[in-house]
């Protein structure tokens, strides 16, 4: 028989399995966050090879040790404005399985900020900020260490999904 | 341990024979005709030579006959793998030289009992 | 010890499939009025080598199926039965059971009896139709739990009826022959393995054993009697001595019970009289199975055996030699082919950094570089080399198709093939199939005509349809030709008016009326036949011919034929690229599909009706697709003379168009690689590579850019 508090502790035990790593990164004002799961490596900017007929969010292709990989710009792909590439600026790039392989995309983002330990569990959803289309590709909020993080849907934001 | 060539132009049956053969302790080599087993057999000193008998370029008969006339493979026991129950191919690679036959299909186990009469 | 024998089925199918084409291609060429006895010897030996495999590991369907066609090829080998078309048919029919059979024991299962008896029963009616010999009962499949020894554990009917008891022993005289060992029968092995049996008694004699002048080293000598102390069944001793049985003489008596020892002593001669009867029982085959099979193949009614292999043999010995071959898994070749692609650009970054002033200079550097440049090129042609398998693997199925469906149409056509031996990538010869599968039947089916048409058309009653591979320049080319009705380039146009693919008022010449067959929706019989039309279009033919980076061509001559070129880069790995600068971009025009670059005079350009430009180069005018417009380069000057810049002459599927560039770069040999992988497919764009500084370029599809070209000219037609 187990007692109620060994069963309270397997709960707790549980909830600390369950908080997973994301890595976060600013955009603007804001700070994003991502599963770490599907962050593969970070690369700092380089220029890219252009596409035609492509998304206006979309940078062109670079070469990851002999893949073709594409780039977009993640602040053009959630509406907003420019902004000029500095040493700071870094592509995340992400490993997305899709029907049994994967694809690798990058992402520019303005700046990297934290690897955060969150618990999904505690994302709420986004409040209606009324900027758009930024509420289209969050997932929710969490807050961590008193600063609100917008859990991005990445798969949404990479037309991936 | 005997060294032993396993001639087939069957890939699946000279893999079979020679790895059950090498799984019993015996070094294999391996043909895919006769002709190809001549050469190698005269080039080397075998224990055994299990062959199969109807191969192209060279049927196992004719290799046999010819391997017999070598002075170094007089006493040498020489098996044909054979499907024909039939008596003419069993005399006529006996007339030819053969010390006998296992008849096809055969497994493993058989192979093995076999080989180790043969070998003493 | 154990041997899973599953290990071996991946191996056995390879040569069982590779042994069903032997057969089938056996049956095509034979010429059943005068059949070479070696076509038939090849196609016994596929059927009996598949025979054997399957019956070894288990697949009692394929090892029966086998052994049925097995007796019937072994009579038409020994000249006990004819041959002719109907045979020949029942046995190609055989081809696609052992097929089907196979296909289904690939995934460990069965035919069900009512399809077998499908594919089988053409055969059994067909040996019994004959007054010939019975085909021997079917064949044995081994399992794993068969007793190794083989023995059966049954006391032999007339030892226990002659006496109304078992035997408690043996009594056995062996008297090898001379030349016994020298076949590698050892006379103590034998013993040896009598002594498994029970507790044995031997005795030999050694009377026979020459004076030492007469003493023959290789020769046997001695004779034994052993008796077994114990009971075996006769077939079991039988078993042991069945190798030399031939080669000794061997009585086997039983031993009774009754028989006290003084008595056995005082009948020598009963025992002498014993070993005659042994002996003639020996030297009349009886062990079991063995009466029928001689039955089937009676000494006196075919040559002898020893004659019919000498016959053979300098007609194979002839015969090509079977190069030697390893079987890899693609995916490690492929894996390999990246791998020298890496390399190729790691070569090419090195070349470029060479070119830095401070290093021009350093000769040995600047050797060492070039030899690693024709190092690394050697390397990856023979790396590619691997991925080329002979276009025949395609080919292949040709003959029976046309054979079949020419019989099913009452036609009479041939088929005439060239260039077998070409090689293509792999790739390519799994994507060209289908499409080839499509227009040869096209030919037999719509082209050729019925045999009434062709003498009405004063033509010859057979028809022909031609099938050539060939390389041209880094190409290869596949053409499917026939001398059929052809094609009439009016009635084409009238039915695609009529269908609404084109307008009513539209003028084409004799080539675009062709042209339209490639049309989605479009098909040259009003009602698809069950031949030819299995929802395939050629429309998809020529989508899978693009797809494979190639091109297709018709052209038709009313009454006299007609002849589909498939062009196709002969690998999909590498090619030769001219690289063009737009701008600060680089882009990659394949080389094969140039004609030639140039910088054209004012006097060579022309603005046709303010839209459309060409250039007139050498009586002909060409149309310019200016590339920064094409490919929206962000920048350019859209408006820039021709005369500034260059114009790339391409050619696709025999339409010439120009490409503006701003400036020629270099040409080089590039990897191929695909944007689909992480990115999706681009319009006029075939796929990437890398420079040599690590940038990624694009490869231009100059099939994509002249559909491009192609809706600039309706637009011009719109406007005109």
């Amino acid at each position: 028989m187990q007692t109620q508090d060994e069963k309270q502790e397997e709960i707790d035990q549980e909830a600390v399995e369950e908080s997973e790593e994301f890595l976060t990164f600013r955009l603007g004002q804001e700070e994003y966050a991502v599963s770490i799961m599907r962050v593969k490596e970070i690369r700092a900017w380089e220029p890219v090879t252009r596409v035609p007929h492509a998304k206006p969010w979309e940078c062109g292709l670079i070469n990851v040790r002999g893949a073709i990989v594409p780039i977009i710009d993640l602040r053009k792909r959630i509406g907003l404005a420019d902004l000029t590439y500095t040493k700071h600026t870094v592509v995340i790039m992400f490993g997305l399985e899709n029907a049994g392989r994967e694809r690798v995309q990058g992402a520019v983002v303005d700046a990297l900020t934290d690897v955060a330990r969150l618990l999904p569990s505690q994302v709420q959803p986004s409040p209606q900020l009324n900027r758009g289309r930024q509420v289209h590709f969050a997932q929710g909020v969490v807050e961590h260490e008193g600063r609100m993080i917008v859990m991005l849907d990445l798969l949404k934001a990479l037309d991936a999904g | 341990m005997a060294k032993i060539l396993a001639v087939d132009d069957s890939a699946s049956m000279r893999q079979m024979v020679s790895f059950t053969l090498k799984g019993a302790g015996h070094q294999v080599d391996e043909a895919s005709n006769g002709q190809e087993a001549l050469t190698k057999a005269k080039g080397d000193r075998y224990d055994l030579i299990i062959t199969d008998v109807n191969m192209p370029v060279m049927d196992g008969i004719t290799f046999i006959r010819n391997l017999r006339a070598e002075s170094a493979y007089k006493f040498t026991p020489m098996l044909m793998l054979t499907t024909e129950s039939g008596a003419d191919k069993k005399a006529e690679g006996k007339a030819a030289g053969a010390t006998g036959w296992i008849v096809k299909p055969f497994n493993p186990d058989q192979l093995v009992a076999t080989i180790k009469k043969v070998l003493g | 010890m154990s041997v899973d024998l599953s290990r071996f089925h991946g191996v056995f199918f390879e040569e069982s499939y590779e042994a069903v084409n032997t057969i089938e291609t056996g049956f095509l060429d034979i010429d059943v009025d005068n059949v070479d006895p070696e076509e038939i010897n090849t196609i016994f030996r596929a059927a009996h080598s598949i025979k054997g495999g399957s019956a070894t590991f288990g697949f009692t369907q394929v090892a029966e199926f086998t052994h049925v066609m097995e007796n019937l090829l072994d009579q038409i080998r020994e000249g006990k039965r004819g041959l002719n078309q109907d045979i020949v048919d029942v046995l190609l029919g055989s081809v696609d059971g052992l097929r089907a059979m196979l296909a289904s024991a690939k995934s460990n299962e069965q035919l069900d009896q009512e399809e077998f008896a499908a594919f089988i029963g053409p055969l059994d009616a067909l040996l019994d139709s004959n007054d010939g010999p019975k085909p021997t009962p079917t064949v044995s499949v081994t399992a794993a739990e068969t007793d190794p020894s083989g023995v059966t554990p049954e006391v032999s009917e007339d030892e226990a009826a002659a006496n109304g008891e078992t035997p408690v022993g043996w009594r056995i005289v062996f008297t090898p022959h001379k030349e016994m060992m020298q076949r590698g029968n050892d006379p103590l092995r034998l013993i040896r393995e009598l002594a498994e049996l029970g507790p044995c008694e031997v005795e030999s004699d050694a009377s026979l054993i020459p004076e030492w002048e007469h003493f023959e080293p290789l020769n046997s000598y001695i004779s034994w009697t052993i008796r077994l102390n114990k009971y075996a069944p006769r077939t079991s001793i039988e078993e042991i001595f069945s190798w030399v049985e031939d080669e000794c003489d061997l009585a086997i008596v039983p031993v009774l019970p009754e028989v006290s020892a003084p008595e056995a002593a005082a009948s020598n001669d009963a025992a002498a009289e014993s070993v005659m009867r042994g002996q003639q029982n020996v030297a009349t085959p009886v062990p079991a199975g063995r009466t029928e099979a001689e039955n089937s193949s009676p000494a006196e009614a075919s040559p002898s055996p020893a004659e019919k292999v000498t016959k053979a043999k300098p007609k194979a010995s002839s015969a090509p030699a079977e190069s030697q071959s390893i079987r890899v898994d693609l995916l490690k070749v492929d894996s390999l082919i990246n791998m020298v692609g890496e390399l190729v650009i790691t070569q090419s970054m090195l070349n470029m950094l060479s070119e830095d002033e401070d290093l021009q200079g350093n000769e040995r550097l600047q050797q060492g570089l070039l030899q690693l440049h024709r190092q690394t090129r050697a390397l990856q042609e023979g790396v590619m080399q691997i991925r080329m398998l002979p276009i025949s693997f395609c080919f292949n199925r040709f003959p029976r198709m046309v054979r079949d469906l020419s019989r099913q149409l009452s036609k009479d056509i041939e088929l005439v093939m060239s260039g077998e031996n070409t090689e293509v990538d792999k790739t390519v010869i799994e994507k060209i199939t289908d499409p080839l599968v499509h227009l040869v039947r096209n030919s037999v089916d719509h082209g050729i005509e019925t045999l009434d048409e062709r003498r009405a058309a004063g033509k010859s009653e057979n028809g022909t349809v031609y099938l050539r591979a060939y390389h041209q320049v880094g190409n290869i080319i596949i053409e499917v030709e026939d001398d059929g009705k052809g094609m009439d380039p009016d009635a084409l146009t009238a039915k695609a008016k009529r269908k609404g693919l084109i307008t009513e008022d539209a003028i084409l010449t004799d080539a675009q009326a062709l042209d339209l067959v490639f049309l989605p929706g479009f098909s040259t019989k009003e009602e698809a036949s069950d031949l030819s039309g299995r929802g395939v279009g050629m429309d998809v033919v020529k989508r899978n011919v693009q797809a494979l980076g190639g091109s297709i061509v018709l052209e038709s001559e009313l009454g006299q034929g007609t002849r589909f070129t498939i062009r196709l880069p002969l690998t999909l790995a590498i090619m030769d690229g001219q690289l063009v600068a737009i701008e600060d971009e680089v882009y990659v025009v394949p080389l094969v599909s140039i004609i030639e670059s140039l910088q054209p005079y004012q006097d060579m350009v022309n603005k046709v009706v303010g839209l459309q430009e060409t250039i007139k180069l050498r009586g002909q005018y060409l149309p310019v697709l200016r590339l920064a417009e094409a490919l929206q380069a962000p920048g350019a000057d859209y408006q820039k003379p021709l005369t500034e810049g260059i114009v790339v002459v391409v050619e696709h599927e025999n339409r010439r168009f120009g490409l503006f560039v701003d400036d020629l770069l270099s040409q080089q040999q590039i990897v191929i690689k695909t944007l689909d992988d992480n990115y999706r497919p681009v319009p006029g764009v075939s796929g990437a590579t890398i420079l040599g500084d690590g940038r990624v370029a694009l490869i231009l599809d100059v099939g994509g850019l002249a559909q491009l070209q192609n809706q600039a000219d309706m637009n011009y037609a719109d406007a005109g």
